[in-house]
């Protein structure tokens, strides 16, 4: 029991201290590194059929939008000078995310309504073409092209 | 008998605690640091590539939506 209670002494609690907060430059990288996602999952659902132009073309408005902030805070801890809070800076780049996240939803309910009519017809409860058709049919070009 | 089998379990488990107390310390550190500005270099090139893939993105569906 004695070296039970010393284990998790030993352990977990320094465990618990030791998880401090990440360095300016970390939590920029972090922040950089969601946008990349967020964009790139846009991009595949664009290309997939699942988001209209006007979806894209809204991202594509965030994405300038957000670009010289995100320039802004790459410039402020390349020169050391960024606090790890820089409350402004976080305040706007949550709100971009927050907008990517809305177009990336209304790409991915369309994925799952194509999926479950998808599983419907294979299951035999559906006899018709899957809706929702995408919102941008892929083209198929002679020869593959 | 029962003595060195305590003895044994005890170094087992004291280098197993080290073991996993050193990994704690050694991630944290990780998390800590600064990055290099190499890394900051390759956060900020991500960046850029995903800017450019969106937009090439909205310029296809363009185009596609011109030729209809």
């Amino acid at each position: 029991m004695r070296t039970l209670v010393l284990a998790f002494a030993l352990v977990f609690v320094p465990g618990c201290f030791l998880g401090g907060p990440k360095s300016p430059s970390q939590n920029y990288a972090i922040s950089s590194d969601s946008f990349v996602a967020a964009y790139m999952t846009i991009v595949d659902l664009s290309r997939a059929g699942y988001l209209s132009t006007e979806d894209l073309k809204l991202a594509v408005q965030v994405k300038d939008s957000a670009k010289p902030i995100l320039a802004e805070y790459e410039r402020l801890i390349k020169a050391n000078k960024a606090d790890p809070t820089i409350p402004w800076i976080a305040a706007r780049l949550a709100d971009f995310l927050v907008d990517l996240g809305g177009i990336q939803a209304k790409g991915n309910a369309h994925k799952a309504e194509a999926q479950k009519n998808l599983k419907d017809i294979l299951e035999g409860k559906s006899a018709v073409v899957p809706i929702p058709e995408p919102v941008q049919p892929p083209v198929i070009t002679k020869g593959g092209a | 008998m029962i003595g060195l089998a305590t003895v044994g379990a005890g170094i087992s488990l004291a280098l197993g605690l080290y073991e996993r107390i050193a990994g704690l310390i050694a991630k944290a550190r990780e998390e800590q640091r600064d990055l290099t500005d190499e890394e900051l270099a390759s956060v900020g090139l991500r960046r850029v590539q995903a800017e450019n893939a969106l937009d090439a993105e909205l310029a296809r569906r363009q185009e596609l939506d011109a030729k209809k």
